[in-house]
């Protein structure tokens, strides 16, 4: 038996600028492993692939001080950049970055989403395109409420949506 | 089925149940072939030798059927001071692209000494993931996730993580990419020591749809 449980798979077909996936979180794992390839943007501006959290009320956490990031970009054509936000309502660049034209992918560690008593982390790396050259993020993240989370919400806030990828989201076993 | 590791296999495919079962052989064959038993990884290939070798490939990497690929390496180097690079392959390994513009690359380096280092490139023959290894004797330890290995219209994708030695501690993180959408159906890692490998252990895992 594997320790990676799979939980749900989500293909993206059509276009839209937010795609939901909602109870996958329970209170069976306490960490959780996200893989996606191949998120594709229907038009050709480089474009910003975040994240946000559900409640298990089903509805996108969107708190304007609720999530904090920290972020390294790194790209083949420059020196690195450091980003980060104290108090902002997304974890931003956690799936990556595209222009439509190359497919980003992203492998993301959720921590204790399930838990009422604990702040959710994220971990994400992250690769894509800001339209000629190759980008990839090193991504931390926290939701800083205590709050029960059953699923997560792949999204871009420029008007500018994607219509491909291929979300896989696994839970690591726990033995009791 | 009395008992076991999947609750609802209706619609969500989601466990509901702690693992405390043990499962019959029937139980088992019912699993897997609904596809929830087995691992999430799925062994593909292993690469190991023990003598001294080029290059370290994969063919036949099954791109048909997983979009993510997880490589698990360990190598000793046949010499010191190494590099390490991937190309891609368009014809299951008959050969594989090494035209300049052909990859880009970004890796941030680390060393134990306290130096840091960022490498990149726009216009790479392979993609350089950093992390030298060999002085010592000692490992160069690795895993790289390849995605979009199999589709046709999108570009493919790597990240990777090292931790090596060379006279001290060298880890690294970053990626790269196959500038050029198309598929790739085979992936080679080599390093620029003229040596080439002494040892190596390598597993190609796809990640189970």
């Amino acid at each position: 038996m594997s320790n990676l449980r799979l939980i749900n798979q989500t293909t993206i077909s059509s276009s839209t600028s937010a795609l939901s996936i909602t109870d996958v979180f329970s209170a069976d794992f306490d960490i959780y492993k996200i893989v996606a390839s191949g998120i594709l943007l229907t038009g050709t501006t480089q474009t910003n692939l975040s994240m946000r959290l559900i409640n298990t009320s089903g509805s996108v956490l969107s708190g304007a001080s609720d999530y904090a990031y920290a972020t390294e970009e790194q790209t083949s054509y420059q020196a690195f950049s450091e980003y980060k936000d104290g108090s902002g309502n997304l974890w931003q660049n956690f799936f990556g970055k595209d222009d439509g034209a190359e497919g980003s992918s992203a492998i993301i560690y959720v921590f204790n989403p399930y838990s009422s008593s604990s702040y959710t982390f994220g971990l994400s790396q992250s690769v894509g395109d800001n339209g000629t050259n190759f980008v990839f993020y090193k991504n931390i993240g926290v939701y800083m409420q205590t709050e029960s989370i059953s699923g997560f919400q792949l999204l871009e806030t420029a008007t500018r949506p994607f219509d491909e990828g291929l979300i896989k989201t696994y839970g690591l076993r726990v033995d009791t | 089925m009395s008992f076991g590791y999947i609750g609802d296999t209706s619609t969500s495919v989601k466990q509901q149940v702690k693992n405390k079962g043990i499962l019959t052989t029937q139980e088992s064959f019912d699993l897997e072939r609904q596809g929830f038993l087995g691992g999430s990884l799925e062994l593909i290939n292993t690469v190991s030798f023990s003598s001294v070798t080029s290059t370290i490939d994969f063919t036949n990497i099954q791109e048909n059927i997983y979009d993510v690929h997880l490589v698990q390496l360990t190598a000793i180097l046949n010499g010191s001071g190494g590099s390490f690079y991937v190309r891609t392959s368009q014809d299951n390994g008959s050969s594989f692209d090494d035209t300049t513009g052909d990859y880009q690359h970004a890796t941030q380096r680390m060393w134990s000494d306290g130096n840091f280092y960022e490498s990149y490139s726009t216009n790479a023959s392979a993609m350089e993931i950093y992390g030298q290894s060999g002085n010592g004797g000692q490992p160069t330890n690795r895993y790289i996730y390849i995605y979009n290995a199999g589709n046709s219209s999108k570009y493919t994708f790597i990240t990777a993580q090292s931790s090596s030695w060379d006279a001290k501690l060298k880890a690294t993180f970053g990626g790269g990419v196959r500038d050029n959408a198309h598929t790739v159906n085979a992936i080679r890692f080599f390093t620029n020591v003229g040596g080439g490998f002494e040892s190596c252990t390598a597993k190609l895992f796809g990640v189970k749809q």
